[in-house]
C-alpha cells in the first residue's frame, strides 16, 4: 500500500494537474456535503413537520445547483486524472531513447531488442493505471474522509468518533491480509503465468509438432494441465479474495453500526433528526474513497513493476567502448591517410548488474598497424568472426580502441567531431536494416532528400532497377515490417546504393558480397572501382573473389594481421595467398579455354 | 457485433457459472440497498419514538445485509473468475486447434511479434466476460428490483427511479460507444506508427548511430508520441463527458423524485417512506459504476474477437489427402520439379523453377549462401509451405494427395525452425516418440553422446528444459533433437544447419551415428560446411533459386568454373 519512491519522484513533473484534480475532487467532496445538509433539512421538515412546513422550491434548487457544481468538479477531475500519465509516458520514452543512443549498438544488443521494444511500448503504457488511478485515489483517500467524517461530527460527535476509528482499519486490514494473500497469489499466478507460457512456447513451436505428429496430444496435456491449473488458482483466489471481503464487511458492519446507533440515540431523543440523516447519508462516502483504493491497487503494484524495468535500462550505463563525446578539434579537410597505430581492441567485462554489457573477451584485435591512403582499395579477410566487423566498427568511431590509436589526416579519431567524422565514411553493414519507409525514403536517410533521376541512376548503377519497377509503387513502395521484404542480396544492395548518395570519402563495406551471384558481384565492383575516384574503399570479405578489385590486402587471422601487401607482393611472397590464387589463376585460365 | 455474438456462443457451456455470478452480483449490490434502506427506515421511525420493538426487524435486517454483502461479493468474484479461466483455457484450446489447421502459409506462425499480438489479443478478451457481459446483467436486474422497491414505497416514483437509472447506465454509455469505437481505431494506428519507429531505432541502431539520425528519429518519435497523447486526451474528455453525466442524471432523478413526492407526504406516502426510497435510490447506482468501462471497452473486445474468431473461420478444403504412404524398408523416393515459391510480399521468387531428385537412402548435401532458398525447400517438403507451381513427390506420390499423419509419421526434421519444448528431457523425448521404450531412448541418447552430458545434471532425463533449450547449450540441444528425430525412425530425415553448433569432430561422430541408426533412411542435409562433404552421395548447389550444379563432391570440384569450386576454395582458405 505504499508509493513507490521513484515513481513519486516522477511525478514531481505532473504536480499541477494533479494538485488540480484533488482540488476539484475536494470541491465534489464539498458539494455533496452540501446536498447532503440540503436533503437532510428537507427530509427532516417534511417528515416531521409536513410538506407544508417549508417551500419546497429553493431547497429542491439549491440541491440542482449543488449536483451540478458535483458534476463537473467530478467530471474535470477526471479528465484531468486521465492525463496525468501523459507527461510522465513522454518523458521516459524520452529517456530511454536517448539511454539507446548513448549506449549504442554494441552495448543494447546485450539487452536484446525485444526487452527494449516491450518495454518501451506495452510496459510505458502500463504505468497509465499508477499514475491516472492509483496515485491519486491514494491522495484522495487519505483527504476525502477526513472531511466527510468532520462534517459528521461537527453534526454528532460520537458517531464521528466511530467513523474515524473505523476508516482507518480498512486499509489496516487490507494491507495485512493482502500480504498474506499476495504471497500465495504471486505463487499461484506465476503458475499461472507458466501456464500461459507453455501455451506460448507449443504455439511457437507448432509447426515442429505437427511434423512430430504430435498436435493432439499436446491439445490434450494443456486441456489437463489447464484444468488443474485452474482449480488450484482458484484455491489461491478464495483467500486473495478474503481482503477483499474483510474490506467490505468492515465498511458495511461500520455503516450498519452508526445506523443502528444513531437510531437508537433518535429514539431516546439524543439526536436531532437532521443530523442522524446527515451522518447517515455521508458514512457510504467515508468508505467510499478506501474501497476505491483497493480496486486500483492491482493496476498500481502492475504499473510499479514496469517502471521498475525502465529505471533498470535507465540505470545502465556505456561501458567504455563506445566513443566518448569528442573534445571538439578543428577536422582536417582531408581524412587521409587513415592509419591504425597499434591499434588493439577487446570487449570490456560487465561491469555492474551480469547483464549489461558483453562478456569479457579475449583481445579481437591486437596490435594492428595499418594504413589506407587516398584512391586505395583495401581488402580485409578473414574467416568469419568479429575481427573484421570490429575493425570497421573502430573506423567508424562505434568503438574506441583499448590500446593505440586511429588517426584520420594526421588528427586523432577521438579529437575529430563526430558528426564530422561520420559524414566522412559510407558504411554498408553487413545486415542492413530496411527502415519501415519507403524505398525512396531508405536510400535517402540521413541526407537531403534526392529527385527522382538521382534515385533511379544510383538504383541502376547497383543493379536494383529491374527489382524497383517490379514493385506495385517503384520507389514509393512501403518496405519493412508492414511492407515489401526484400531479399538478403537486395537489401544487401539498397544499402549500397545509400552509401553511394551520401557525400563520403570513405566507404566501408562489409561482406557486401555475400549474397549476390556473380553478375551482381560484377556490378558492385564498378561502383567500388568508380568510388576508388572520390577516396578509399575498405571491403572485408571471406571470398576470394573480392580480391580482384583489391590494390592491397590485408589478411586479419585471429585478430592479428598475417599477411600484408599488394596482391602481386602477396603472390609473389608464397603463403596461402599464393597457392589459392595459382588455384585461382588455373581455372581463370580454363574458363579462358 | 457479430464476432463478440460467437464468442457468446462459444461460451455457452459456462451459462450457469455466469448465470449465478450475475445474480450473486444483483444481490451484492441489492444488499447494499436493503442495507441502507434499513438504515433510512430505522432512523426515520425512530424519530417518531415509537417503542423500540418496532425497529427491532429493522436492526437485525442492518446487520444481516451488512454481513450478507461482504459474503456475497465473494462468492461473486470467485463464481466470475471461475467462468472466466474456464472460459480462456476453451478459447485457448480451440485457438490452437484452429491455428493448426490453417493452410501453412500463415506468417503469424512464423514471427514472434505477430504471434505476440494475437496471444495479447486473447488476453484483452479476459474482461469480456467478467465485466462486459456481467455489469450490464446486473444493471438490469438491479433496475428491475429498484423499480419494485420504490414501487413499494411510492408508485409514483417507481418510475422515476427506473428511467433515470436507466438513463444513467444504459442510454449514456450507449451514447458513447461510436465515439469510443472512432477514438480508439485513432489511437490503435497511432500506436502502431509509434511501435514501428521505435522498433526501426532499435533493430537499426548501428545505421541510426553512424548516419547520425538520431534527431531526425526523436522528432519523428515525439510526433507519434504527441499524436498519441492527444488522441488520449480527446478519450479521457469522453470519459469525463461520460462521468459527469451520470452524476448529474442521478441527482436530477432525485430531485426529480423529491419534487413529485414530498409534497404527497402525509397522503398516501408518509415521511418513513420517503426517506427510505430516497436512500435506496441513491444505494442502487452503484450498479452504474461499470458501465462505463463497458462502454469503453466493448469495441476492442469486439475487434479482439474478431482476431480470435478469424483463425477458425472457413478454411479452403484441400483435395482430399487420401494416399496413404506404404512403410518400406527403404528410404523414401524425393523429387522436386521445377518448383517455384515466393513468400507473400516478397520482391522476389525464392526458389524458382527447382527439381532435385533424392534416390531411396541417398544422403544429399544442400549447400549455397543463406537466404537462397535451402529452408524453404526443407519447408516445401515437410507441407509447411505450398509452392506456387512446380511437382513434389514422394514415392512416386503427389506431395499434396498424402494424408498429414502417414506423411508426418515416415519424416523427421531437425533444423533451424524446431525448436526444444520448455518441458523436461523425458517429455520432450516422448513427444517425439510416444510409444518408444526405455532401451531404445538410452540407444539413442548413447548414439549422440548424450548420457554423458545428461549424467552431469541430477535430474538426468527429468531435467526441465527452458524455451530455448537451457541449461543445455545449442550443440546439445541439437544433439538431443537428433535423437528425437532417431527415435521416430523415420524413412526420410531433413536436417537444416542441424550440426551447426558441433565442431568437424562431432559432427562427424553425428553423421556415424546417423548411418548406424537409420541405415536405410533418405537423408537431406543443408548445410554450409561444405568441406565435410565426404559422407554425402549428392551435393546440390542452390543459388538464384535454383540447382546450379549438382553431383557427387569430386566432381563438383572437378568442373571448371563452378560457382561450388569457389566456395569450397574459400572455406578451405581458412580451415
Amino acid at each position: 500500500m505504499h508509493l513507490d519512491r521513484r515513481l513519486l519522484g516522477l511525478a514531481r513533473h505532473i504536480a499541477t494537474p494533479l494538485a488540480g484534480a484533488l482540488v476539484l475532487s475536494l470541491l465534489g467532496a464539498a458539494a455533496t456535503v452540501v446536498m447532503a445538509m440540503l436533503l437532510a433539512h428537507l427530509l427532516a421538515e417534511v417528515h416531521l413537520l409536513g410538506p407544508a412546513a417549508l417551500s419546497l422550491t429553493p431547497v429542491l434548487l439549491g440541491l440542482t445547483v449543488a449536483a451540478v457544481v458535483r458534476a463537473a468538479s467530478r467530471g474535470w477531475a477526471e479528465k484531468l486524472m486521465l492525463g496525468l500519465a501523459l507527461p510522465i509516458k513522454a518523458l521516459l520514452r524520452q529517456r530511454l531513447f536517448n539511454k539507446l543512443c548513448q549506449l549504442g549498438p554494441y552495448h543494447s544488443a546485450s539487452f536484446g531488442p525485444g526487452r527494449w521494444l516491450t518495454l518501451v511500448t506495452q510496459g510505458i503504457e502500463g504505468l497509465d493505471p499508477w499514475f491516472c488511478r492509483y496515485l491519486p485515489q491514494w491522495l484522495l483517500a487519505a483527504t476525502l474522509p477526513l472531511l466527510f467524517i468532520g462534517v459528521a461530527t461537527a453534526y454528532d460527535l460520537l458517531s464521528g468518533v466511530i467513523l474515524l476509528v473505523t476508516a482507518p482499519l480498512i486499509p489496516f486490514f487490507m494491507v495485512l491480509i493482502g500480504r498474506a494473500a499476495a504471497r500465495a497469489s504471486q505463487r499461484q499466478w506465476r503458475a499461472l503465468g507458466r501456464l500461459g507460457a507453455v501455451f506460448h512456447d507449443r504455439l511457437r513451436g507448432l509447426e515442429s509438432l505437427r511434423v512430430l505428429g504430435a498436435v493432439e496430444r499436446t491439445l490434450d496435456t494443456i486441456a489437463t494441465t489447464g484444468e488443474s491449473h485452474r482449480s488450484r488458482t482458484m484455491g489461491v483466489l478464495r483467500i486473495a479474495f478474503a481482503s477483499a471481503l474483510a474490506l467490505e464487511l468492515l465498511a458495511n458492519l461500520s455503516v450498519a453500526i452508526v445506523a443502528v446507533e444513531i437510531g437508537i440515540r433518535l429514539l431516546y431523543g439524543a439526536l436531532p433528526f437532521e443530523s442522524a440523516m446527515v451522518v447517515l447519508l455521508l458514512a457510504p462516502e467515508v468508505y467510499a474513497p478506501l474501497r476505491l483504493l483497493g480496486t486500483h491497487f492491482h493496476g498500481g503494484t502492475a504499473g510499479q513493476a514496469a517502471a521498475a524495468e525502465a529505471f533498470t535500462l535507465l540505470a545502465a550505463t556505456p561501458d567504455g567502448a563506445a566513443c566518448p563525446e569528442a573534445t571538439p578539434a578543428l577536422a582536417p579537410a582531408s581524412p587521409f591517410p587513415v592509419v591504425l597505430r597499434q591499434v588493439s581492441f577487446a570487449f570490456p567485462a560487465p561491469s555492474a548488474p551480469a547483464d549489461l554489457g558483453a562478456a569479457a573477451a579475449p583481445l579481437v584485435l591486437d596490435g594492428l598497424d595499418l594504413e589506407v591512403r587516398r584512391g586505395e582499395c583495401v581488402v580485409v579477410l578473414g574467416p568469419s568472426g568479429a575481427g573484421k566487423s570490429t575493425l570497421l566498427a573502430l573506423l567508424l568511431g562505434l568503438l574506441r580502441p583499448s590500446r593505440g590509436e586511429i588517426l584520420a589526416g594526421g588528427l586523432g579519431l577521438s579529437q575529430w567531431p563526430t558528426e564530422r567524422w561520420r559524414a566522412r565514411v559510407a558504411w554498408v553493414p553487413q545486415r542492413p536494416h530496411i527502415f519501415n519507409a519507403t524505398v525512396a525514403e531508405n536510400l535517402c536517410l540521413g541526407g537531403a532528400p534526392r529527385d527522382a533521376a538521382t534515385l533511379e541512376a544510383v538504383v541502376t548503377q547497383v543493379g536494383l532497377a529491374e527489382v524497383v519497377a517490379a514493385l506495385p509503387r517503384g520507389l514509393d513502395t512501403p518496405l519493412g515490417d508492414d511492407g515489401w521484404r526484400l531479399s538478403a542480396g537486395q537489401g544487401q544492395r539498397l544499402a549500397l546504393a545509400r552509401a553511394l548518395l551520401r557525400d563520403a570519402d570513405l566507404l566501408l563495406l562489409d561482406e557486401a558480397t555475400a549474397h549476390l551471384d556473380a553478375e551482381s558481384e560484377a556490378t558492385v565492383a564498378e561502383c567500388i572501382a568508380a568510388w576508388r575516384r572520390r577516396g578509399a574503399v575498405i571491403l572485408v570479405a571471406h571470398r576470394l573473389s573480392a580480391v580482384r578489385c583489391a590494390d592491397r590486402v590485408w589478411i586479419l587471422e585471429e585478430g592479428r594481421v598475417v599477411e600484408e601487401g599488394s596482391v602481386a607482393a602477396l603472390r609473389h611472397r608464397g603463403g596461402r595467398v599464393r597457392d589459392l590464387w595459382e588455384a585461382w589463376e588455373r581455372h581463370e585460365a580454363e574458363e579462358a579455354t | 457485433m457479430r464476432a463478440l455474438g460467437r464468442l457468446l456462443r462459444r461460451a455457452a457451456p459456462l451459462r450457469w457459472w455466469l448465470v449465478g455470478a450475475a445474480l450473486l452480483g444483483s444481490a451484492t449490490i441489492l444488499s447494499s440497498v436493503a442495507l441502507m434502506g434499513a438504515a433510512a427506515f430505522i432512523v426515520a421511525t425512530a424519530a417518531l419514538r415509537p417503542s423500540i420493538a418496532e425497529l427491532h426487524v429493522a436492526i437485525a435486517g442492518v446487520r444481516f445485509f451488512g454481513l450478507a454483502r461482504g459474503i456475497l461479493r465473494y462468492l461473486e468474484r470467485l463464481a466470475s473468475h471461475n467462468a472466466t479461466l474456464r472460459f480462456l483455457l476453451d478459447l485457448r484450446l480451440w485457438f490452437f486447434r484452429a491455428l493448426t489447421r490453417r493452410p501453412p502459409a500463415e506468417r503469424a506462425l512464423r514471427s514472434g511479434d505477430l504471434l505476440d499480438r494475437w496471444l495479447g489479443t486473447m488476453d484483452a478478451l479476459e474482461s469480456f466476460l467478467a465485466r462486459s457481459l456481467h455489469a450490464p446483467a446486473v444493471a438490469l436486474i438491479t433496475a428491475v428490483a429498484l423499480f419494485f422497491i420504490v414501487a413499494a414505497y411510492a408508485p409514483a416514483a417507481a418510475w422515476i427511479a427506473l428511467l433515470f437509472f436507466a438513463l444513467s447506465a444504459f442510454v449514456l454509455p450507449l451514447l458513447f460507444v461510436p465515439g469510443v469505437a472512432r477514438r480508439t481505431r485513432d489511437l490503435d494506428a497511432a500506436r502502431a506508427a509509434h511501435s514501428a519507429a521505435w522498433s526501426d531505432a532499435v533493430h537499426g541502431l548501428p545505421e541510426l548511430s553512424v548516419l547520425a539520425l538520431e534527431p531526425r528519429v526523436q522528432r519523428d518519435m515525439h510526433h507519434h508520441q504527441t499524436v498519441m497523447a492527444r488522441l488520449q486526451r480527446r478519450f479521457a474528455r469522453l470519459l469525463a463527458w461520460n462521468l459527469a453525466g451520470e452524476s448529474l442524471i442521478r441527482d436530477l432523478g432525485l430531485v426529480l423524485m423529491l419534487a413529485l413526492v414530498a409534497p404527497q407526504v402525509g397522503s398516501g406516502v408518509d415521511g418513513v417512506d420517503l426517506t427510505v426510497i430516497v436512500l435506496v435510490y441513491l444505494a442502487a447506482f452503484e450498479a452504474v459504476q461499470p458501465m462505463t468501462q463497458v462502454a469503453v471497452q466493448w469495441h476492442s473486445h469486439a475487434q479482439a474477437a474478431e482476431r480470435v474468431l478469424e483463425v477458425g473461420d472457413e478454411v479452403p478444403q484441400r483435395a482430399a489427402a487420401e494416399v496413404i504412404l506404404a512403410t518400406r524398408d527403404e528410404g523414401m523416393d524425393v523429387a522436386l520439379e521445377a518448383t517455384r515459391f515466393t513468400y507473400p510480399r516478397a520482391a522476389a521468387p525464392v526458389l524458382a523453377d527447382l527439381s532435385l531428385r533424392c534416390a531411396p537412402g541417398q544422403w544429399v548435401a544442400l549447400v549455397g549462401e543463406s537466404g537462397t532458398g535451402k529452408s524453404t525447400l526443407a519447408r516445401l517438403l515437410l507441407r509447411l509451405q505450398t509452392p506456387q507451381q512446380g511437382r513434389i513427390s514422394l514415392d512416386g506420390q503427389l506431395l499434396e494427395t498424402i494424408q498429414d499423419d502417414s506423411l508426418y509419421r515416415q519424416v523427421a526434421w531437425v533444423g533451424q525452425d524446431t525448436r526444444l519444448f520448455g518441458a523436461t528431457v523425458a517429455e520432450n523425448l516422448r513427444l517425439a516418440a510416444p510409444g518408444c521404450e526405455a532401451a531404445q531412448v538410452q540407444a539413442a541418447l548413447q548414439a549422440f553422446g548424450l548420457e554423458a552430458i545428461l549424467a552431469r545434471f541430477p535430474q538426468g532425463l527429468s531435467l526441465p528444459l527452458h524455451d530455448n533449450g537451457a541449461p543445455l547449450s545449442v550443440g546439445q540441444g541439437q544433439r538431443l533433437s537428433l535423437a528425437m528425430a532417431v527415435l521416430r525412425q523415420p524413412r526420410l530425415l531433413i536436417l537444416d544447419e542441424a550440426t551447426s553448433a558441433l565442431d568437424a569432430i562431432a559432427e562427424a561422430e553425428v553423421y556415424a551415428a546417423l548411418r548406424r541408426c537409420l541405415p536405410q533412411a533418405t537423408v537431406l542435409c543443408i548445410t554450409h560446411r561444405i568441406n565435410a562433404l565426404e559422407h554425402f552421395d549428392q551435393v546440390a548447389l542452390v543459388a538464384q533459386g535454383r540447382i546450379c550444379e549438382a553431383g557427387d563432391a569430386a566432381s563438383l570440384l572437378a568442373l571448371p568454373h563452378g560457382r561450388f569450386r569457389q566456395a569450397w576454395l574459400a572455406q578451405r582458405l581458412w580451415s
